[in-house]
């Protein structure tokens, strides 16, 4: 058995929280047509530098590994750096997800120094594509820059870009650009809803043609065989088992995109939240027939359903997403007629 | 000979085994539980004769085969980029 296999499997089997996503900040400087925060979430009251730290000991001593942060913009934070040597003082693997406009050469030195697995850098196509999702001037220039800074100290960077109508025809473009320059990439083809439900964004989302041309590119998806896909197993995800989500106050969720609130690390120990709270065990006890829709839908083999879209998209865990139907909609001809 | 854990790796003890991250590549490593036991005794700089007195007093086991057994896991360490070695001065 593979070592990652392995560590995944106990993790999972005793939902040691091995996978963690802290966002930091709801605060950014961009403000990316697509973004699934609300602008109001950016008011509410952040986790200062003593909490943050501190629930990175909690994190470690519950057995946390893999770290991610991210935001918002995390290098809004005075006190990012800080945190970032923190959690390698801790021992974990860290990766920053960032918009790669706050980062200069000092802050690209002092990263290569402490060691991180990776940087994911959002860049979404060429200058004038990207200036216009991120509705910020010079915004392209800024990260261009930053990435070709990251690699000179040797950080492993990752082109991170989410597919909408408005950049599809820079796709190509980026995974050119990332093969110049050495490095990974990865494309989204989804988009999500804002996490307060509002669905006004789906807009961008790519149309069902662009996702089978996408979904056939061998660049972008390795082609997997149908029964690869999802079986009933699998309705629920790794999410809350082996794999949890901090918000910037302290909330704890399954996942940051699966907003089912375990409770709040301001008022209890994460040890206490993720092994003690109803939700949590309630969540991890549910059997895939109870997701009645889903457990009898003849493309579950198609489907990677989310129960984090479903719950931002339907308010309850057990039914079905529209987003992820699509998916497996276009999953299913591409695979048909691969 | 002291030896201690590399600065750019990332580790948890999970279930009784190391297992432990190089973060230059994100290669994942497994230690074995007697090789997770050196693992802890070396988190911290040790002197090579002190980390066998103690594997010594843990194990039963004659001081020669240790000795040997012990330089060996140590190079595949060091090889992988696991530790630091310093000489003694």
């Amino acid at each position: 058995m593979k070592i990652t296999s392995k560590i995944f499997d106990i993790t999972f089997q005793r939902n040691i929280p091995l996978y963690a996503v802290f966002e930091l900040t709801y605060k950014c400087n961009l403000k990316c047509i697509h973004c699934y925060i609300p602008e109001n979430h950016r008011l509410k009251k952040e986790l200062s530098t003593n909490e943050v730290k501190n629930i990175l000991r909690q994190l470690k001593s519950e057995g946390c590994l893999f770290l991610v942060f991210t935001g918002g913009e995390v290098f809004l934070r005075d006190d990012f750096l800080d945190i970032c040597s923190y959690a390698r003082k801790l021992k974990f693997d860290l990766r920053i997800f960032t918009n790669g406009t706050l980062i200069h050469r000092k802050i690209a030195e002092y990263i290569s120094k402490i060691g991180v697995s990776g940087v994911e850098v959002s860049l979404y196509g060429k200058e004038k594509t990207h200036n216009k999702i991120t509705q910020t001037e010079n915004s392209f220039q800024k990260v261009f820059n930053t990435i070709k800074m990251l690699i000179e100290y040797k950080i492993p960077v990752t082109i991170k870009c989410p597919l909408m109508r408005e950049n599809f025809y820079d796709y190509n473009w980026l995974i050119q650009i990332s093969k110049k320059l050495g490095i990974k990439y990865k494309f989204d083809p989804v988009i999500v809803p804002r996490n307060n439900g509002d669905k006004s964004i789906l807009k961008y989302q790519i149309t069902d043609s662009q996702m089978r041309s996408i979904f056939s590119d061998k660049r972008i998806f390795k082609r997997e065989k149908a029964d690869s896909y999802n079986s009933a197993y699998s309705l629920f995800c790794s999410a809350g088992k082996n794999f949890v989500g901090i918000s910037p106050e302290g909330k704890v969720y399954p996942c940051i995109q699966f907003l089912y609130n375990f409770g709040n690390l301001r008022k209890k120990s994460f040890k206490e939240i993720w092994f003690s709270s109803k939700r949590a065990i309630y969540l991890r006890n549910l059997k895939p027939e109870d997701c009645n829709v889903c457990f009898s839908c003849e493309n579950n083999n198609f489907c990677r359903r989310c129960p984090g879209l479903v719950y931002l998209e339907t308010g309850s865990i057990y039914g079905k997403s529209e987003i992820s139907c699509r998916l497996a909609d276009v999953t299913k001809i591409t695979l048909t007629n691969a | 000979m002291n030896i201690q854990h590399s600065e750019n790796i990332a580790w948890r003890i999970i279930d009784g085994q190391a297992y432990i991250v190089t973060v230059n590549d994100s290669k994942l490593h497994l230690l074995n539980e007697i090789g997770t036991r050196i693992w802890q005794l070396i988190e911290r700089k040790i002197d090579f004769e002190n980390l066998v007195k103690k594997l010594l007093s843990e194990y039963d086991v004659e001081s020669e085969k240790l000795r040997a057994d012990l330089k060996e896991f140590i190079e595949e360490l060091k090889t992988k980029g696991l530790i630091k070695i310093e000489d003694n001065k």
